[in-house]
């Protein structure tokens, strides 16, 4: 007997993987990105399925919203003309062939191992239970520590982004220089010009 | 308890925003090497203090302050402070010493402090990804050299593979259990041990797989050599010493406080890593003819021969891995020490024939060389020899005498490519680096650096040494476990 | 009084004296040198003769020391300790008086030889390790001595290194050597299995257990362990001692400077063969085979290789197949379980073949370096005192009666004419007929060399002359117990008890005890022997080879060319040494140099340079360069191999590969 919501997970699901396969399969780098947004709501929307609200929201508003609409920009700004495309790969067969056991492999663990009644669902699903307020509370008390490190993590990526990316100063860019522009006066800014007017000439 | 990583964090942080404004990389490096000499010293003072007023080992079961977590701190910070010590000339020399580099190095050893700490699945791999990322960016950090930046991708691209099959395999094992802290998830393990689900298994490979990406373990060896090649000295110094401890705290978390009741898992699978490592890094160093590539397979033969006593998984067997590790480490260090002195403003010691005829222009670093590379191979009065010899007496006495006697062949087949170093040192002769100036040679010093030679002799004294007088250091690693 | 301190003193002394002119030759200068040897020699000499003293007059009980243990390993404990009884004091007081005459004989011979400080340095150093190995109180100290001894013989044959043939020779003394030195170290190792321990003492313990013990061959053989082991021991003796067919180096040997000739291929160290005889007399005892082995071989030596003796030329060499007969005697009388008569023999014999090649070196010089007794003759006026001397040894060799060697002789024949055990007539009949062959070829060599017409050119500026005090003064020195040893020592050296003087030391067979009764009963004092001479049968063989020889060579040498022709077949048949030279030349020297060829050039070249050793280094740098091929650089490429390896160990553990 399939429920109503096994439904909506298998053609969700089915949906998620064929947005997946696009991504990689499609030859125009904007379309694969646009799947890419695809394949990410479609995870939220599994999320949801599970009731994790919170999780299937911050993947659309940090994903969608904000990474990947970077991703599109970044893509439009490169000739994207072929630079993409993967051609005829040799190990094509061979990655096939990988892909099909790595599947298999999977299924047959799935199929052969036990769940030690650990992946159950949250206990509270009152009302009054929000899983944003969980998180929130699990992330500043049990998990300080590593929420810390995290954000350490983030300073180093943010460091490591600038050093590589960073060439020195040109000499031609333009700035602002803040002591320049407070320790501007009006005698160095403004010049009066006595221009007589038309009326004295006359 | 978090004042060492407190310390390194605050230097990290003060080196980033005073290296805005100051450009000289001496002043910024030891900026570096105080605040990690004060990490050291705050290591032992907690340590110490831990222990006489009797602190639990474990801190909401998040972080780990035992034996393990102090000796493998005490070394990051030691060879940190040696690999930093070393490679300033280069840094200077090469234009990458700026601030940023030396905050992420800084980050880098915070994120192995965090690791060698790690009590908990989350901790572990936010602290296994800080010191990757840090490493990442550092081995792009000649951004203008094309080499390096294909190296840094490849790193990237292939340690975010790893990164997620360690992470997936963490998920398949908290599906399981629906434990991520260290004790009691091995508390429940060692309860199913017997009947475990294949869900484990696949979450224990995927695990072990990620660890030996880190460690550089054939088949998940494919990024060395070209990292090696590819980066500046003084990062490839640091991926083949400090980052190698750090893996193998990883490797000790996971596979000792974690996984060990799922020995009979792991055990036949690391036993294949390790012979296929000592097999593939002995005999492809053989076709190199580059140094630092040559040294990268040297570290995956080496990774092999430690991987040889981890997968005993006994108490004195970590002791003896954690030895080996230590002689790798000081080994490695020595030898690339002495590159590292070489460097010269027309000549990068890049081919191991740049090194002919070292003997003539400067015996003692060709000695100190000899040391290293006698001791990498493993001959005798060396201390390489003696964790060798550690090694494979643990086999002989565990009964895996097939291991033993395939290790000490390949061993042989291993002495090839390092004695070749000291034939090209000692007995070619000298070539000059260009025909059309006959008076330049490539062995030349890159400049009077009295610390550096005394930090190299002392890497070279200490093979020597320890490897006469092990006893102490044996004794010290037996208790850790 | 404490042996123990003289004993060891006797011990060093001769080594350091080798050191110090040895490593300090140089520095000090040739006369220190010999001074110093000479001296500590002289020191080694004195301690034997206190030695020799406590247990002759004093009767002082044996001395079975354990030094300190020198290696452990398992079971086996190696020690180094001393046993001073009766057999090794005898062979002490040999060792040093012979050595320290040569010593100082050398001090004139080796004048005007580079190398003096070195010489001196091997024949102290020949001293100390000939001392090890009759001191020892386990066999493997004893091993280490005959080895050690092998080496310096071999140093000192080789001493001319660069005169290709006494290199040569040095090589065959060594290589010969070895083959028996094969035989006694498989019977240590019999010992050491089956005893457990290589000492003496426990050895000689379990000598009566050994005795019942047998070996099970293949196809069920079954051999007595004991004769197994002794006749292995035997066979280390025989290569030491020269004994048929392990003879062959000695002649070589004589390439060596004289005076080692007389030291260490006449007096000492061919001797420790009949040594280590007598000392394991426990064993040999215990094995009736073993005892007819020695006693045959002994005396098929004594009387078959001093016959090639006539066909000799070379004055040296003609005293070294006398030394081999003479050795053939001793192990006769070791056989014939007569010990004390072959120690009494090998004492007697190291004064007056010492004397003898010592007076040979005397000739030698005064001919600069002319050895062959064709161009010799007519010497007795030139050179009086080593005639008188080399006549008194020539006498005692051929066993007239008041000299030393008719008591000992003598002695040897009686006790196998009387050995009641397999091979004793034939061993009889042999040294009966080697008494005349001994008389014959030492009167030729006697008459050829002293008397007659020079064969030499007689150059009136460079006229032989007598040598050097110290040559002749050692002469007269040796020349005294030739004489007076035998007479004045035999009654209680062998006529006391079945076992002589040597008492406790040796074991006799008791089936052999009835026998040596008969034997020392027929003796009746000194005076009666000696006048007995004249009734036996050996004394008119002597006489008849003297005769012999004054007929052929003094007064009518026409005779000689009459009846004997030099190409007859027996003739030829010894001069060709009964073909064991070229035997081994033919046989074994081409032979195993064919077969070491054909290793090498297919096991060495083919198989293991060129398939294991650079085979295996060829395959690995293929393997090598595979490796480097794997890695592309392609990133990929990386990835895929990652990812395959981790399906890989998944698909592994699941059990699908």
């Amino acid at each position: 007997m399939i429920s109503l919501l096994d439904c909506f997970f298998y053609s969700i699901s089915s949906m998620l993987v064929a947005s997946s396969l696009a991504v990689i399969l499609v030859r125009h780098p904007v379309r694969a990105a646009l799947f890419l947004v695809l394949s990410f709501v479609m995870a939220a929307m599994l999320w949801m399925l599970l009731e994790a609200e919170f999780l299937s929201l911050v993947l659309i508003f940090v994903y969608v919203g904000a990474i990947m609409t970077l991703f599109l920009f970044v893509i439009m700004m490169l000739p994207a003309e072929e630079s993409l495309s993967w051609k005829k790969w040799r190990g094509f067969p061979f990655a096939l062939l990988l892909f099909a056991l790595l599947l298999s492999l999977l299924f047959y663990m799935l199929k052969h191992s036990l769940l030690l009644g650990a992946s159950a669902s949250p206990a509270d699903t009152t009302s009054t239970y929000t899983n944003t307020q969980a998180i929130g509370h699990i992330l500043y008390t049990q998990y300080a520590l590593p929420f810390e490190m995290i954000g350490i993590l983030l300073l180093v990526a943010m460091v490591a982004a600038i050093m590589l990316t960073f060439r020195g100063r040109r000499v031609d860019a333009k700035g602002q220089c803040i002591n320049k522009q407070v320790r501007a006066s009006k005698q160095d800014q403004l010049k009066l010009v006595n221009i007589p007017s038309e009326g004295e000439k006359g | 308890m978090w004042i060492p990583e407190g310390i390194v964090l605050l230097a990290a942080i003060i080196i980033l925003l005073t290296g805005l404004r100051l450009k000289n990389a001496k002043l910024l490096a030891g900026l570096a090497r105080f605040s990690l000499l004060l990490t050291m010293l705050a290591t032992i003072l907690i340590k110490t203090y831990s222990w006489k007023h009797h602190l639990d080992t474990l801190i909401s079961e998040l972080w780990f302050m035992d034996h393990i977590a102090f000796v493998m701190k005490l070394t990051i910070e030691i060879t940190a402070w040696f690999v930093l010590g070393l490679g300033v000339h280069y840094t200077q020399h090469e234009d990458i010493g700026s601030g940023e580099y030396y905050a992420l190095t800084l980050f880098a050893v915070l994120g192995m402090l965090i690791v060698a700490s790690a009590a908990h699945f989350m901790v572990l791999f936010v602290g296994l990804e800080l010191f990757s990322l840090a490493i990442y960016a550092l081995v792009a950090s000649q951004c203008h050299i094309s080499i390096g930046i294909e190296a840094a991708i490849k790193y990237f691209v292939t340690g975010a593979l790893a990164s997620g099959l360690l992470l997936y395999g963490i998920s398949l094992i908290y599906g399981a259990t629906g434990q991520l802290a260290f004790v009691p998830l091995m508390q429940d393990l060692g309860v199913i041990a017997n009947g475990h689900s294949l869900l484990i298994s696949f979450g224990v490979i995927c695990i072990l797989v990620g660890v030996a990406f880190k460690l550089g373990v054939a088949p998940f060896h494919m990024w060395v050599p070209d990292i090696y090649e590819g980066a500046p000295l003084s990062v490839m110094l640091w991926i083949a010493t400090t980052a190698k401890i750090a893996a193998f705290a990883i490797l000790v978390r996971l596979l000792w406080n974690v996984l060990a009741p799922l020995g009979s898992i792991w055990q036949p699978l690391v036993q294949f890593l390790a012979l296929l490592s000592i097999l593939v890094g002995n005999t492809a160093a053989i076709a190199q003819s580059n140094f630092q590539r040559m040294l990268a397979y040297s570290s995956i033969a080496h990774m092999g021969y430690l991987l040889l006593a981890v997968q005993l998984n006994t108490e004195s067997a970590w002791s003896v891995a954690l030895f080996y590790m230590l002689s790798y480490v000081i080994g490695t260090l020595t030898a690339v020490a002495v590159i590292l002195l070489l460097q010269h403003k027309h000549a990068h010691i890049k081919q191991i024939n740049d090194l002919c005829g070292l003997h003539q222009r400067h015996p003692w670093l060709a000695f100190i060389l000899l040391l290293a590379m006698f001791s990498l191979a493993g001959v005798p009065p060396l201390l390489g020899f003696m964790a060798k010899w550690q090694i494979v007496q643990m086999l002989i006495e565990q009964q895996q005498i097939g291991y033993a006697i395939t290790a000490m062949l390949l061993t042989i087949v291993g002495a090839y490519y390092y004695l070749r170093i000291i034939k090209v040192i000692y007995f070619d002769d000298l070539q000059p680096l260009d025909p059309a100036k006959p008076n330049i040679y490539p062995p030349a010093l890159l400049a009077v650096q009295p610390t550096a030679s005394i930090m190299a002799a002392l890497c070279g004294g200490s093979l020597l040494f320890l490897g006469i007088f092990p006893a102490q250091l044996l004794q010290f690693c037996l208790q850790v476990f | 009084m404490n042996l123990l301190p003289f004993a060891l003193l006797a011990l060093s002394a001769p080594l350091l004296g080798s050191l110090l002119a040895g490593f300090g030759g140089r520095l000090l200068g040739r006369c220190a040198s010999h001074c110093l040897a000479i001296g500590l020699l002289a020191v080694a000499w004195m301690c034997s003769v206190t030695l020799l003293y406590q247990m002759w007059y004093q009767h002082a009980p044996a001395l079975d020391w354990m030094g300190y243990n020198w290696l452990t390993s398992a079971s086996l404990h190696i020690d180094f300790g001393l046993l001073i009884d009766r057999l090794s004091v005898a062979m002490m007081m040999i060792v040093t008086s012979i050595s320290l005459l040569v010593h100082i004989y050398s001090i004139g011979y080796m004048h005007d030889d580079p190398a003096y400080q070195r010489f001196f340095s091997y024949m102290s150093l020949f001293t100390f390790a000939m001392l090890i190995l009759v001191t020892a109180n386990n066999v493997i100290q004893l091993f280490f001595g005959w080895e050690g001894v092998g080496l310096v013989s071999y140093l000192l044959i080789g001493f001319w290194f660069k005169k290709p043939s006494a290199a040569l020779g040095a090589y065959k003394a060594f290589i010969v050597n070895r083959v028996g030195d094969f035989g006694l170290l498989l019977g240590l190792a019999l010992l050491l299995y089956y005893v457990g321990s290589l000492n003496y003492q426990p050895i000689f313990a379990k000598a009566a257990w050994i005795a019942q013990q047998h070996i099970i061959f293949l196809h069920g053989h079954s051999v007595r362990l004991v004769s197994l082991i002794c006749i292995l021991l035997f066979i280390g003796a025989m290569g030491k001692s020269a004994q048929m067919p392990l003879h062959v180096w000695l002649p070589e040997s004589m390439e060596g400077p004289t005076p080692i000739s007389a030291l260490i291929h006449a007096a000492t160290m061919v001797t420790a063969g009949v040594y280590l005889v007598v000392r394991m007399s426990p064993l040999f005892s215990g094995s009736p085979v073993a005892l007819s082995v020695v006693l045959v071989v002994g005396a098929t030596g004594a009387l078959l290789l001093g016959l090639i003796g006539l066909v000799q030329n070379d004055i040296k060499r003609i005293i070294a197949y006398s030394t081999m007969s003479q050795l053939g005697y001793m192990m006769a009388a070791a056989g014939a379980s007569a010990f004390s008569a072959a120690i009494f023999h090998l004492i007697s014999h190291a004064f007056f073949k010492a004397l003898l090649f010592l007076g040979a070196g005397s000739v030698i010089l005064a001919m600069h370096h002319q050895q062959d007794i064709r161009k010799m003759g007519g010497l007795r006026s030139y050179l009086p005192i080593t005639y008188i001397t080399f006549l008194i040894g020539s006498c005692a060799l051929v066993a007239l009666p008041p000299f030393s060697g008719y008591y000992s002789k003598d002695a040897i024949i009686e006790a196998v004419h009387l050995a009641p055990i397999w091979g004793g007539h034939y061993a009889y009949i042999c040294l009966l007929l080697g008494a005349f062959v001994t008389a014959l070829y030492t009167f030729r060599l006697f008459f050829l060399t002293f008397h007659g017409s020079p064969r030499f050119d007689i150059d009136k500026e460079h006229l032989p002359h007598e040598s050097p005090w110290v040559v002749w003064l050692p002469l007269v020195l040796l020349a005294v117990p030739s004489v007076l040893f035998g007479i004045v020592h035999v009654q209680e050296f062998i006529y006391t008890s079945p076992e002589g003087w040597l008492g406790q030391v040796v074991y006799v067979m008791p089936a052999l005890r009835n026998y040596l009764s008969d034997w020392i009963s027929e003796f009746h004092g000194v005076f009666i022997a000696t006048a007995q001479a004249v009734f036996e049968l050996p004394f008119w063989f002597t006489i008849a080879g003297i005769m012999t020889a004054w007929i052929l060579y003094l007064v009518k040498p026409s005779l000689r060319a009459k009846y004997i022709k030099p190409d007859n077949l027996i003739s030829r048949i010894l001069r060709a040494k009964y073909g064991f030279d070229s035997f081994n030349d033919s046989i074994i020297v081409r032979g195993v140099q064919s077969l070491s060829r054909l290793f090498y050039h297919i096991g060495d070249m083919r198989l293991l340079d060129e398939g294991i050793v650079n085979g295996s280094a060829h395959r690995i740098k293929q393997l090598a360069q595979w490796m480097r091929c794997l890695q592309t650089g392609y990133l990929s490429y990386y990835l895929f191999v990652m990812a395959l390896a981790w399906v890989i160990l998944l698909a592994t553990w699941v059990g699908w590969f």
